[in-house]
């Protein structure tokens, strides 16, 4: 099967539990076009468990149209965060 | 000829004023008539002149003195004399006080209409030169006085922006007054160096403006501590606010890193970026990007390029002012011969600019040289510069606490820890220990909230978010006066330790907490995030707080 050209979603500086719905929204209407999808980080500051909890849940999306996930310009503490709970066997970093 | 606008005439013999004055109105050129020169003089400001008929001798003297006075008050209204065969001795004077020409007495009535006509006609044509030349004059007088505001203002920004680095040399050569490129560099409040080459479409002021807003916050948007790919979006959202569709500007972004040991490199638009190993092996670093400004600002592709920055020794930016349009033995040079030629005489940039400046093609525009920007970093002595980058010691604020209480709905507040780390943001605390105090503070305020308040088992979260988000949005809508949370975040100075104690109404959390601290495989994300991030992490099962510290 050949790569579908994947979608980028632009996080916000704050990733955390009051960006769910934005979040949910936007995965969805990019698993409608492609199940590939790169989630950018470059603007990201603050991260909670909740980020973490949404991405687990777009992963299984992703996994279940067997797509794959990405990881862009993740810097800093929510870089460590990410890499604490292991995240980068889920999401690819770019 | 403008309506309403006279023909004066000063003569004192009777015949001679009434042929004059009949033959122009008979041409329908309108007469105004005086017999003294102070006659004359008291009639002139009351009416528009279009040319002066005047005698030579009068009663009250000879007309030279008013010819001087006029050639000050009307120093665009043609002077004729008439002059008798006796006066002709006197005419050079006439002509050097500024007289256009003389009609001899006795005067023949047409000839004399169409010659008046015919310098009332070249006046008019000569102020209308007069005015347009006043007004070009006037418009080069604001265009200098503006370049000079723009060129000021260039000049500003570039001195603020560029802050001198061992290791980075940058060399310029602009076309014209204003250059189009701009190299700016700036460390950000974690150590990493960031450098920006931008460079906008055109030459001149026109470029330079199409760069200025982008450049302007450049420095303020590093200091802030942004990402590179924030930086980039920020850049290109600010191109789009202020700069016209189709202007464009391509830009090579940098980040250097010494903390992760990379490079990171964004090449929109621009000419490959030059990388040597350190064999001395190069390769480019091409643009995969299209020009700030082309794509909507949501639309920009923040995807980077990464290299370690221990295997690359030396790196060379430039805009295409040095690869185009080179010309040698009257051939065009390929990029590829230009990108040899630049890599093998990087050791003197500036003789380097002034060759590919030789290459120029000249025959197509005298004035289309491009602007030329050449910056080479050589990565051993910016690691150096890099590593002495003492830490910023920023005074440490006095001690504080704060205590909070939260009741009822007051508890859905989703921004309270974003606030409260903003309020700390502005006590000078650094960036990334503002960011661990988030998320321990959004992991605990949502733990006492969801698992001791709303009831939701702690498993619920891991094992179905939707569920879980279903049920949270339920209880919040039933929470009552009597559910409180409440917190302190209290700043020891002398222990340089960050205390934050959380309580809340609830009973559940207590041993929900227990079990999960016992139990290795089922301890919550949230808790794995607190203890990895905090110095401390203790739970009073009395008053039902947990109290943790973070080391500063």
């Amino acid at each position: 099967m050949s790569q579908q050209p994947s979608v980028v979603i632009s996080i916000p500086e704050r990733f955390d539990f009051s960006t769910h719905k934005w979040f949910t929204e936007s995965y969805e209407q990019a698993l409608e076009k492609t199940n590939n999808i790169v989630l950018d980080f470059s603007r990201v500051t603050y991260v909670d468990s909740s980020a973490l909890g949404m991405m687990v849940l777009l992963r299984r999306k992703i996994s279940a149209v067997g797509g794959k996930g990405y990881v862009r310009n993740v810097t800093g503490t929510a870089k460590d965060i990410l890499e604490m709970a292991n995240f980068q066997t889920l999401f690819e970093y770019e | 000829m403008s309506s309403g606008s006279s023909v004066l005439i000063l003569e004192d013999d009777i015949s001679t004023r009434l042929i004059v004055s009949k033959s122009l109105s008979a041409q329908g050129i309108q007469t105004v008539t005086a017999t003294t020169i102070s006659e004359a003089e008291n009639l002139i400001p009351e009416h528009d002149i279009s040319l002066f008929l005047l005698d030579v001798h009068l009663p009250d003297g000879d007309s030279t003195a008013l010819v001087r006075k006029l050639r000050v008050s009307h120093p665009l209204i043609p002077i004729l004399v008439m002059t008798g065969d006796y006066e002709q001795n006197r005419v050079a004077e006439f002509f050097d006080l500024g007289v256009r020409d003389f009609i001899n007495k006795p005067v023949h009535p047409i000839l004399l209409a169409s010659r008046v006509r015919s310098f009332i006609r070249n006046s008019i044509t000569e102020r209308a030169l007069f005015d347009a030349n006043e007004m070009y004059q006037r418009i080069a007088h604001e265009k200098e006085q503006e370049e000079e505001l723009a060129h000021y203002v260039y000049d500003h920004i570039l001195k603020v922006h560029t802050s001198k680095m061992d290791g980075l040399d940058t060399v310029i050569r602009s076309s014209g007054k204003f250059c189009g490129d701009m190299l700016l560099s700036a460390k950000a409040p974690n150590g990493n160096l960031i450098v920006l080459l931008a460079d906008a479409t055109g030459h001149g002021m026109a470029a330079a403006l199409t760069i200025y807003p982008m450049v302007s916050t450049f420095a303020a948007m590093v200091a802030k501590g942004l990402s590179l790919g924030a930086i980039l979006k920020e850049l290109s959202a600010k191109h789009s606010q202020c700069i016209p569709q189709n202007r464009f500007v391509a830009a090579i972004l940098l980040e250097l890193s010494l903390v992760d040991n990379t490079i990171r490199v964004w090449n929109g638009g621009m000419p490959a970026v030059l990388m040597f190993d350190n064999e001395g092996n190069l390769s480019k670093v091409t643009s995969k990007h299209v020009a700030i400004g082309i794509m909507p600002d949501d639309m920009v592709s923040t995807k980077m390029e990464v290299f370690e920055l221990d295997q690359v020794s030396k790196m060379a930016l430039f805009s295409d002012g040095l690869i185009e349009n080179k010309v040698m033995d009257g051939r065009t040079l390929a990029f590829n011969e230009v990108y040899d030629m630049i890599a093998t005489n990087l050791d003197d940039p500036k003789g380097l600019l002034d060759t590919m400046h030789g290459y120029e093609n000249f025959t197509d525009d005298l004035n289309d040289h491009d602007d030329m920007t050449l910056a080479v970093l050589d990565l051993h002595r910016l690691t150096e510069e890099l590593k002495q980058v003492e830490e910023d010691n920023k005074p440490l604020p006095g001690s504080f606490s704060f205590d909070f209480e939260l009741t009822g709905s007051a508890l859905n507040n989703e921004k309270f820890a974003y606030n409260l780390i903003e309020l700390l943001g502005t006590y000078g605390f650094h960036k990334d220990f503002c960011q661990k105090v988030f998320t321990v503070m959004t992991e605990l305020f949502v733990n006492a909230v969801d698992h001791g308040i709303f009831n939701i088992p702690s498993k619920l979260k891991e094992d179905d978010f939707i569920a879980y988000l279903s049920m949270r949005e339920e209880r919040q809508a039933t929470l009552s006066a009597t559910d409180k949370v409440k917190i302190t975040l209290a700043w020891d100075q002398a222990s340089h330790q960050l205390t934050i104690i959380l309580g809340d109404s609830g009973t559940g959390y207590a041993t929900d907490k227990l079990k999960d601290l016992g139990d290795e495989v089922a301890y919550g994300r949230g808790l794995k995030l607190i203890a990895s991030l905090c110095h401390s992490f203790t739970y009073d099962q009395i008053t039902n707080t947990t109290h943790v510290t973070l080391e500063y």
